[in-house]
């Protein structure tokens, strides 16, 4: 359907939009047409990605003169492929109606590990040891060497990528990466390459949020990237945490153990380089005096990783006297991890700030703050002079230098905590050093500031006002959308209480008692008794669900819900748990019936949908808090009472019940599904934390449901389920519209749709 | 501590509040209040049903088998006095309502028991039985297993001539399956052999019945309560459409079996029993036999009476579904057809104003709403159609 939103006509390639669609999109073109940034909150389900995606490239196709550019950000690549899918439906609808001039060209851009196809390189079992494995066919001085010899290996495929030189071009399109796989083989070109390059030329970038998050990567992926683009986050409510994580790093002592094997490995191949080809390194040492960390235009197979810090905070200046000489910069370096070994050494818990870490350093090691501060670009620098091309090798100094850049760059916002031993485990003793960012807003300044709209959605960023705080930006739109339903497909429940009215909860004094035990035991299998399919339990951390599940054991419990369904648990270990996963899906499939045991997040809580019969129900046992004693956790929260001036408790909440209500969202991922949602514990009736859940679970919790009991809350399910399995009438009757036309939308001016959805 | 209490309501009052049930109240004009009508809704309901089942081949000869499923779920409570008591005490009236409507047709019935599917009677075209042998077997316990049943059934089915409609219905208590083996071959087996099989739940919607149902063609509904529950059920006595590949005519050899004279006395072949007189004999073989329809043991000979023949008749030749029409009361030509045609009622409400009414397309006769129905599902002729003849 084609329709008019102000100026702007919105290509749809569906017949029919959700009114929540519709209104999505009118803000989202507010947000464009002011240049702002936007925080939108729409639940799943409700095609939140082919709104986002069809109202930005009509929009880009209504400005032809000066057309923007979409940067997507999605989370798995599982994600990234349905969004080119979508986008590739859309595509040839826009096709259709307009004909040559809505051609775009979109690509999705991974790791080489999901996109190489020379394979030699790809059956390598991780990232790192692809990425490495590239790097030894295609490496500048590799292939020079080549040359001369052609024994040597290269890759095929960048060879004849680089002969194709400048006729090596995608021609329009929507490119999955299984696309992009196809065309390199029928092209016999780089498909990595290619993408790399063409992402300056596309309309559409698909990638992952790495590559605009994390220094390191956006340094050298989204350098180019024009200032008129729309930057979209999708899924996002666990931005700040990705934000953190890029600029966070942590040490231990297998980290230092090889970081001291990298620098031995370096030392030999300096001494050889001496021995053989001394100009080489007389070179370096030239350029590094003349202020070049690395040599001006490197060739696009020799970049791997920039400079950890942003860009703003790299100076442009020469690398300091004392470590420009290879030998001399080891020796720093053999210094810095010296005393990193001895501070791992500490019997207490230690923190500090990177100002009075530094000045330790300095007065214990003698390294000051600048040559700190150019450890990672002169490490880059010598590597490659070096000609070392099995990067994954060298991970440990790598981090090292990531670590001492980072603490010489920054003196606000992070701090350095020294733990001897896991609190949970005082008895293995297991020494970690990290640098923690506490300032989610840091990392993703950059992005913010660089493009003229930057649009963070998801199904769940309540309360909605606490991210522009975080980020540390002024969204010009900020909504909230509710779902528009043909009826009441979401039943979530507040139980408060067992059947024994003891009231349950997993507050740290309660948690324990036998009575919660009980009362939570009980309630699963009167919940397995009535609910068909899938049933699907969060707990609060894997100790307590160890515990819990001993206890049930224990009193036999387990074995009565044995007996109607069959129980699969998440473990740690990411193959068992597929494997899990993949047995609970049979047991649903055939009608055995099964429940799953998983923690709030963890894996399966993020990105695991339970949609239909694979979970009916699920169970939400406590609230998901975070380790609250947790040093890193504290340091956090110290850090936000005194920059943002949010209250340790507003913000432990807000993460707790962003948690819980991804946990719980897990069930619903269409409107033509259903499932219901229980809350077991008595602080989610309290005003606090339940206003914090999402709007769209809010509107469906009725004031009856806040303070049950297990025997009430069983009634409620048992007529819910039946009330569910009857037939209704998908389009929604007359006075509740839930599907517009393209007539309903003409009908219909400004004013009233906004009249008529809320 | 915590709570916001809105506006002094309690939690079960503003539940009401909510709902705004009195908004759905009527007045007339002279302020009195007036029933709530939920007369057109229920129209509405039954307009859709005939809608869909207007006009399309039918299958009159039915086999089919009712699988009572009695589990540990079976026990339950939730329908009074239980669920096992509601099942059997509404299949009774199923069975006697099937045969009425399907006088051609069989009906076998098996229990799902402690893991294992169990036949209890074999087909066959007598109520009582069926009925006698259910009520000596109500107790439960144990799993229940779809694919044992299953099994069982397409066992028996698959001997069936191929003129005969196979089905199943399932009633299941349970929440899960217990099988021994991969359902899904079990279902595609069923599919293969043109099994309809079709389950009504009793608590709450399983995905491996949806998927039954769908694969096989079936229909597959969840009972609200115990009324809700007797109507899914009925729905299964009219005849349902043929399956499209399976709707080959071809020709039955059958027989009209004559009424034995009172007072004789022959062994009866049902019963391998002397008998004095009543029962009927077969043309082709001149063996006694008890009931009509049945099949002869001695021949295999179908036998039947024209009766039944009769009374099957209509699936085949339905009223087509009457328009709605509203009466204008300023057109001269209609005034004549301001009563219903069929019961003679006035189709004004007091204070004269129309109420909805039908008109047969053919006919031309007005309609109410109760006569519309009431022609539809029980007279199966329309009265102003048979007037004109």
């Amino acid at each position: 359907m084609k329709f008019q939103i102000e100026d702007v006509t919105v290509y749809f390639p569906y017949d029919n939009i959700y009114p929540e669609q519709y209104s999505y999109m009118v803000e989202l073109k507010r947000a464009l047409d002011a240049k702002g940034h936007a925080l939108l909150e729409m639940p799943t389900g409700t095609g939140k990605t082919i709104a986002l995606l069809s109202l930005i490239t009509s929009y880009a196709l209504s400005k032809p003169s000066n057309p923007i550019k979409l940067l997507y950000c999605t989370r798995t690549v599982h994600e990234m492929e349905k969004t080119l899918a979508e986008l590739r439906l859309l595509h040839q609808y826009q096709l259709r109606h307009l004909g040559p001039a809505a051609r775009i060209l979109a690509l999705g851009l991974s790791s080489r590990k999901n996109l190489c196809i020379n394979p030699a390189v790809v059956s390598a079992e991780n990232r790192d040891s692809v990425d490495a494995g590239c790097r030894k066919l295609t490496a500048s001085w590799v292939r020079a060497l080549a040359v001369e010899n052609p024994n040597i290996p290269t890759c095929q495929f960048f060879e004849n990528y680089e002969k194709a030189a400048s006729e090596a071009v995608l021609p329009p399109g929507v490119y999955t990466l299984q696309d992009l796989r196809a065309f390199g083989r029928d092209k016999g070109w780089c498909p990595y390459f290619l993408a790399r390059h063409m992402v300056q030329f596309a309309n559409v970038v698909v990638y992952s949020y790495q590559y605009l998050l994390d220094p390191k990567v956006a340094g050298i992926i989204s350098k180019e990237m024009q200032r008129e683009s729309v930057v979209v986050f999708d899924e996002a409510h666990n931005i700040d945490n990705v934000c953190i994580e890029a600029l966070s790093v942590s040490v231990r002592r297998q980290t230092l153990e090889g970081a001291t094997r990298n620098l031995s490995k370096m030392a030999q191949e300096i001494n050889r380089f001496k021995a053989t080809d001394a100009g080489r390194l007389r070179a370096e040492y030239n350029r590094l005096v003349e202020g070049l960390a690395q040599r001006g235009n490197l060739p696009i197979s020799d970049t791997w990783l920039a400079n950890p810090a942003l860009p703003d905070d790299i100076l442009k200046e020469a690398v300091p006297g004392n470590i420009r000489r290879a030998e001399h910069f080891l020796s720093v370096l053999r210094r810095l991890v010296q005393y990193l070994h001895g501070r791992l050494e500490t019997e207490n818990v230690e923190k500090e700030g990177p100002v009075a870490f530094v000045a330790s350093i300095n007065s214990q090691a003698g390294i000051d703050q600048k040559m700190l501060k150019f450890c990672y670009d002169r490490l880059h620098s010598l590597m490659l002079t070096l000609e070392i091309t099995d990067t994954d090798e060298f991970l440990h100094i790598q981090t090292i230098c990531d670590f001492a850049t980072l603490v010489g760059t920054y003196t606000r916002g992070f701090s350095i905590i020294i733990e001897p031993f896991d609190e949970r485990m005082p008895h293995i003793p297991d020494p970690v050093l990290q640098l923690s960012c506490h300032d989610a807003s840091l990392a993703i300044k950059p992005v913010f500031e660089r493009f003229q709209s930057v649009v963070i959605t998801s199904g769940t960023l309540s309360p909605i006002d606490l991210y522009p705080r975080l980020l540390n930006f002024n969204p010009v739109v900020s909504r909230s959308f509710t779902m528009s339903l043909t009826r009441n497909c979401i039943c979530p429940m507040v139980l408060t209480r067992g059947s024994d009215q003891l009231p349950v909860s997993t507050k740290f004094d309660m948690r324990s008692d036998p009575g919660v035990v009980r009362n939570y035991g009980r309630l699963l299998l009167e919940m397995v008794s009535v609910v068909p399919d899938g049933i699907v339990c969060f707990f609060v951390s894997y100790s307590y669900m160890d515990g819990i599940v001993n206890t049930w054991n224990e009193s036999g419990i387990l074995k009565e819900i044995m007996q109607h369904k069959l129980v699969f648990i998440e473990t740690q270990d990411v193959v068992e748990t597929t494997l899990a996963l993949d047995n609970y899906r049979r047991a649903c499939d055939c009608g055995r019936g099964a429940v799953f045991f998983s923690v709030a997040r963890g894996k399966v809580a993020e990105g695991i949908d339970f949609d239909r019969h694979y979970g009916r129900l699920v169970i939400m046992f406590g609230v998901p808090f975070q380790y609250t004693l947790s040093r890193i956790l504290l340091a956090r929260l110290e850090y936000l009472r005194e920059t943002f001036q949010i209250k340790e408790g507003d913000f432990l909440t807000f993460d707790a019940l962003r948690q819980a209500a991804q946990c719980v969202g897990r069930v619903i991922r269409s409107k033509a599904d259903y499932g219901m949602m229980i809350f077991a514990d008595k602080r989610y009736s309290r005003h606090d934390k339940r206003s914090k859940l999402p709007g769209w679970i809010l509107s469906h919790l009725r004031d009856a449901h806040l303070n049950l009991s297990t025997d009430m809350a069983l009634h409620i399910a048992r007529e819910f389920l039946r009330k569910m399995a009857q037939p209704y009438d998908k389009a929604g009757v007359s006075g509740r519209k839930t599907l517009l036309s393209e007539e309903d939308l003409e009908k219909m001016g400004d004013g009233t749709t906004n009249e008529m959805l809320f | 501590e915590d709570e916001d209490e809105g506006n002094g309501l309690d939690a079960w009052e503003r539940a009401y509040a909510d709902e705004r049930s009195w908004e759905s109240l009527q007045e007339d004009e002279s302020g009195l209040l007036r029933p709530i009508d939920n007369k057109t809704i229920y129209h509405a309901q039954y307009r859709r049903r005939i809608r869909t089942t207007a006009r399309i081949q039918k299958g009159l000869i039915r086999y089919l088998y009712i699988v009572v499923d009695l589990s540990r779920a079976a026990s339950e409570m939730d329908f009074k006095p239980s669920r096992m008591a509601v099942v059997a005490k509404h299949i009774e009236a199923f069975i006697r309502e099937f045969f009425d409507q399907n006088p051609l047709s069989q009906i076998g019935l098996v229990t799902i028991k402690d893991g294992l599917a169990q036949c209890l009677t074999d087909l066959g075209g007598s109520p009582d039985s069926h009925v006698k042998a259910l009520m000596g077997k109500l107790e439960c316990s144990g799993d229940s297993s779809l694919q044992n049943a299953l099994d069982l059934v397409h066992g028996y089915l698959n001997q069936i001539p191929s003129y005969g409609h196979r089905e199943v219905l399932i009633l299941y208590s349970a929440l899960s399956t217990c099988d021994p083996g991969d359902i899904m071959e079990t279902i595609q087996e069923c599919k293969k052999s043109k099994i309809r099989c079709s389950v009504i739940g009793l608590s709450a919607e399983i995905f491996i019945c949806r998927h039954l149902c769908q694969e096989t063609g079936g229909s597959y509904s969840v009972a609200l309560d115990e009324s809700h529950f007797k109507e899914l059920l009925l729905e299964h006595a009219p005849p349902p459409p043929a399956i499209a590949e399976f709707a080959i005519a071809n020709l039955i050899k059958m027989g009209f079996p004559q009424r034995a004279a009172e007072g004789v006395i022959s062994i009866c072949s049902c019963h391998k029993e002397a008998k004095v007189g009543g029962g009927y004999t077969c043309p082709r073989c001149k063996a006694r036999v008890c009931e009509l329809p049945t099949e002869c043991r001695i021949c295999g000979l179908t036998l039947v009476s024209s009766p039944h023949l009769a009374r099957s008749y209509h699936h085949l030749f339905p009223i087509p579904p009457f328009d709605e029409v509203s009466l204008s009361l300023n057109n001269p030509h209609q005034r004549s057809s301001r009563a219903c045609f069929g019961c003679q009622e006035s189709l004004l409400i007091p204070g004269n104003k129309p109420t909805l009414c039908v008109a047969c397309p053919k006919c031309k006769q007005h309609f109410c709403l109760d006569c519309d129905i009431y022609i539809h599902e029980s007279l199966h002729n329309c009265p102003g159609c048979e007037s004109f003849r």
